[in-house]
Formats: structure tokens, sequence, C-alpha cells
């Protein structure tokens, strides 16, 4: 008697709308663990230039004759050395001065025909420096110096980690969102299967609550079982990723570090709560509409 | 327990029910007769509150059935069985699965109800048949099992539409047995049927009385029944 008696849920739940539930809460939460560490990387690499911005300055100093160049170069190092807030400086070689202004003008220009400025690359220290009286000092030893502290490549960096950090949020709630529509859609057929069930349910007595308690239950397991899988994927493949020589490029970054592992294992979660509220609206909806 | 006042019924424009009246008291025994069309299920829907009257009012256990919520609606459906002439099961389940869905649904514990299935079951002599899907099973124990189904909560009032419409006569006799037997223990009764014959056997047993829905009204049944 225990067997065949026991208490069996009545609803029907197909099993190809079981695994495609599955299937597409797996793949979204994939996904969205995916956009998390893209994200994280881009960040994480825009915060190292953005350092690397903010503890460097230049000065360029236009050509004006060799001797007065190299005269002014003198004079600006030892202002250098006697300015608090720099640690370190380095006058740029020629060779490394035309290997960055042949990034900017390209290789058909020939710049051993151009009078190459000289560009002194100053290490910040920790305290701030005193930008009005070490430009003053500038002025004063070579006039047509030019001190750029990076301010003006840090604000379009900022502005880019804004939009990458919108961008990835945006993304994540498309994401969700579409797992939220696709199990509505996948609940329209669920329900469509189970008008008989829910007519007989509701002619013996059955409360509504106990008909949206019931899909629920089990979507709630179909969704969890995807995104389980899903979470689980997403970060056996980020791991897994073969990591570049190069620290400095963006592939290098694509894993989870530090609060990535605060921030993605929410993801399956916030998954299961889209898909309760998905699933309670589109049976309630139904409900209401067969009342 | 059902109270029925000047209720009438209009279906996709026609009138089905026009003014009626009706009392019906706890454990008491009502047959609903009438021709093929004249309205026993819709009537029997009025009462369950599957339909609103389109005027008047149905009072059932004091409500009234037009300004029910839905969980209302349910609680008030928890004390009636109800026994559709095709049974309504629900056919991936097992027949004992079926018969217990009431109690699933009352929120009742299950294993306390498994020694009441089988009591019940046997009872009603469906005991080698619980196993089985409702396709496999015929038309007599279908019969049999929508009884057990409708009556394993113990609700107060039983409504059967058609109950032997698909049962041959001996079966037919056991399920008059099986009535007789539950308003003996106080259930109410309201059978819709237009088998006369299935009417006599109860009568020879119990106090009954017999509606008879023509015209759009419902009369009391003369001697003839």
């Amino acid at each position: 008697m225990n067997g065949p008696a026991a208490k069996r849920d009545p609803f029907i739940i197909r099993r190809g709308t079981g695994r495609l539930t599955v299937i597409v809460s797996l793949i979204m939460v994939f996904l969205c663990v995916l956009t998390v560490a893209f994200s994280s990387a881009a960040l994480r690499l825009a915060g190292q230039w953005s350092n690397d911005l903010r503890q460097t300055a230049t000065i360029r100093l236009p050509f004006n004759g060799d001797e007065v160049l190299s005269a002014q170069t003198a004079a600006i190092t030892t202002v250098l050395g006697q300015t608090s807030g720099v640690q370190g400086y380095e006058v740029l070689p020629d060779d490394d001065v035309e290997r960055v202004l042949q990034e900017w003008v390209g290789e058909r220009l020939d710049l051993a025909y151009v009078p190459l400025p000289r560009l002194i690359r100053i290490e910040l220290a920790d305290e701030p420096i005193d930008i009005v009286a070490f430009t003053s000092q500038l002025k004063a030893v070579a006039p047509e110096a030019f001190f750029d502290d990076h301010s003006r490549w840090q604000a379009p960096l900022t502005r880019s980690v804004s939009t990458v950090r919108l961008l990835a949020l945006s993304a994540i709630v498309l994401l969700l969102g579409t797992l939220g529509m696709l199990i509505w859609l996948s609940l329209q057929t669920s329900l469509a299967i189970n008008a008989r069930v829910i007519s007989v349910m509701r002619l013996l007595g059955s409360e509504d609550r106990l008909i949206e308690h019931g899909f629920l239950k089990r979507y709630l397991v179909l969704v969890a079982t995807g995104s389980a899988i899903g979470f689980v994927l997403g970060v056996a493949i980020l791991m897994a990723l073969p990591k570049p020589a190069d620290p400095g490029a963006l592939l290098s970054n694509i894993t989870l570090r530090g609060s990535d592992w605060f921030i993605v294992p929410p993801v399956p979660i916030v998954a299961i709560i889209t898909a309760y509220f998905a699933t309670r609206a589109a049976v309630r909806d139904r409900l209401a509409k067969e009342a | 327990m059902i109270e029925i006042n000047a209720a009438s019924f209009d279906y996709g424009g026609r009138r089905i029910f026009s003014d009626l009246e009706l009392s019906i008291e706890p454990g008491s025994f009502h047959f609903l007769t009438g021709p093929s069309g004249s309205g026993k299920s819709t009537f029997l829907k009025l009462v369950y509150a599957a339909l609103l009257p389109s005027k008047g009012s149905v009072h059932v256990f004091g409500r009234d059935t037009r300004g029910l919520e839905r969980d209302e609606l349910a609680a008030l459906r928890r004390r009636i069985g109800i026994v559709q002439q095709e049974g309504e099961f629900l056919d991936h389940l097992t027949m004992s699965q079926n018969i217990l869905l009431p109690v699933q649904l009352a929120k009742r514990s299950n294993s306390a109800s498994v020694s009441d299935l089988a009591d019940l079951l046997h009872w009603v002599g469906l005991a080698d048949v619980m196993d089985a899907y409702p396709s496999e099973i015929s038309g007599g124990e279908r019969a049999r099992a929508a009884l057990a189904r409708a009556i394993i909560t113990g609700p107060e009032l039983i409504i059967a539409d058609e109950p032997t419409g698909n049962v041959d006569w001996e079966m037919a006799q056991r399920l008059v047995q099986l009535m007789v037997q539950l308003n003996k223990m106080e259930k109410t009764f309201i059978v819709a049927t237009h088998d006369i014959g299935l009417i006599r056997s109860v009568k020879s047993m119990a106090k009954t009385r017999t509606l008879r829905l023509k015209n759009k009204q419902l009369d009391i049944a003369g001697a003839d029944l």
C-alpha cells in the first residue's frame, strides 16, 4: 500500500520541457559567470593602467637645437632632483622617443628627418607634488617645456571603466531577463498540458496557492539544477583557461580573483530568484484567467 | 444546507432555469431528474459553485456562492464530494493516488489516510485495482472509484451526476447500496439521474425526495416515482 498509495505530485512536467528549462538555466548562468569574469578582467586591466598613469608624469621639451635642448634637459633634471613628490625620473633615449612617435605617425614617415622632442618620464612618490610651484620652476628653466600629469588620459579611462561596468550589468540583467521570459514561455506549455489537472484539483477543493506551490517546486528544482551545472562549468572553464605570458594582456586577466568570488556565487541564486518570480507570475496569471 | 432563492440561469442568451426555489436539509437524499438537456448538470454546477446564478441566489453551507473568494470556494468544495459521470480521473496517477488526491489537497496526513483508503477500497470492492491506472479499469469500477474519491475526506454533501450512467444493473445496485449506507451516516445526497430503476431502488431503502427539472422550472416529482 505504501508504494502505490504514496503521495504523488499530480502535475505533469514533460521530459522535454524539463530538459529545456535545465539547459536554458545552464546556458544563462554560464554566460553570466563569463560576463562577470570578462568585465572583471577589463576592470582590472583598466585599474592597472589607471594606476600606472597616476604614478607617472611626463615632461615634453620641443626640439630647439641640440645645445639648448641639452642645457634645458640638465636644468630640468636639476629641478626634478630638488622637487619633493618626485621619486625618480628618466630621460628617454631618442630611440625610445622614436618608437613612441612611430606608433602615432605610422611607419611611412621617416623620423630621421623629424626634430625629435625630449621626453622625461617622472615617477611620482606617494606624497603629492606641488604642481603650481613645480610648473613655475619648469617655466623658469625651460619656457617651452610641457608638464603632463596624465590626468587627461585618466578621464577617458575612468569613463571606460564606468561603461564596462554598465555593459556588464546590462548583459547580466538581459541574460536573467531572458531566463525569466523563457521560463514564462515554458510554463505556458506546462500550464496548457496541466489544464485538466488544474481543473480536477480545483473541483476537489484545491487552493490556488497549492497549485502555485506545485509548479514552483518543480521549476525551481529544474532551474537550480541547470544553474548549478552552469555555474560549475563556467568556473571550471575560467580556471582552466591558459594564461598568456603577458600579464598586462586582457586574456591573462580572464579568471576569477579576489572580489570575483563574492560576485559570482550569487549568480545562480539570482537565477533561482528570477525563476521563482517568473513561475509565480505565470501560474497566477493563468489561474486568474481560468477562475 | 442548501437554499436556492429565485435563482435563474442564462447561458448563451438562453434562459436555462427561471426562479428556482429549493431548500435542502442536512442528511436528506434528493434525486434530480428531467429530460436530456433540461439542465441537470448545470443545476449541480450551481450547487458546487462552478457556475453562478444570473439572478437570485444559491446559498451553500450558509454562504452565498456569488460572493466567494477563490480560497473560500476551494474550502466550500472540500466540504462537497463530487461524483461526475466520467469520473474525471488523472490518467497518469494510479487509482489509489487518484482517490487519495482530495486528502492531499486538504493537506491532511497522507499516512493516516492510507489505512482509510484500504478500508474504503475494500468497502467499494476496488481493492484489486488500486495499482491500476484509470484507462485499465471498467466503467463500473470507475463509478465506484469516483464515489470513493468523493467520500474519502468525509464531506457533508455528496453531489453525483449520473453515477450509474456507464454501469450495468448489478453494479448500479452495488452503488445504490453504497449511497444508502452513506446516507444513513447522515451524508446529504443530490443525485442527478434519468435512471428510474436507480431512484426506485434507493426509495425502497431510504427516505428520498425527487426533483424534476422541466420547462426551466423545478418541481417535486409525483407518486409515479
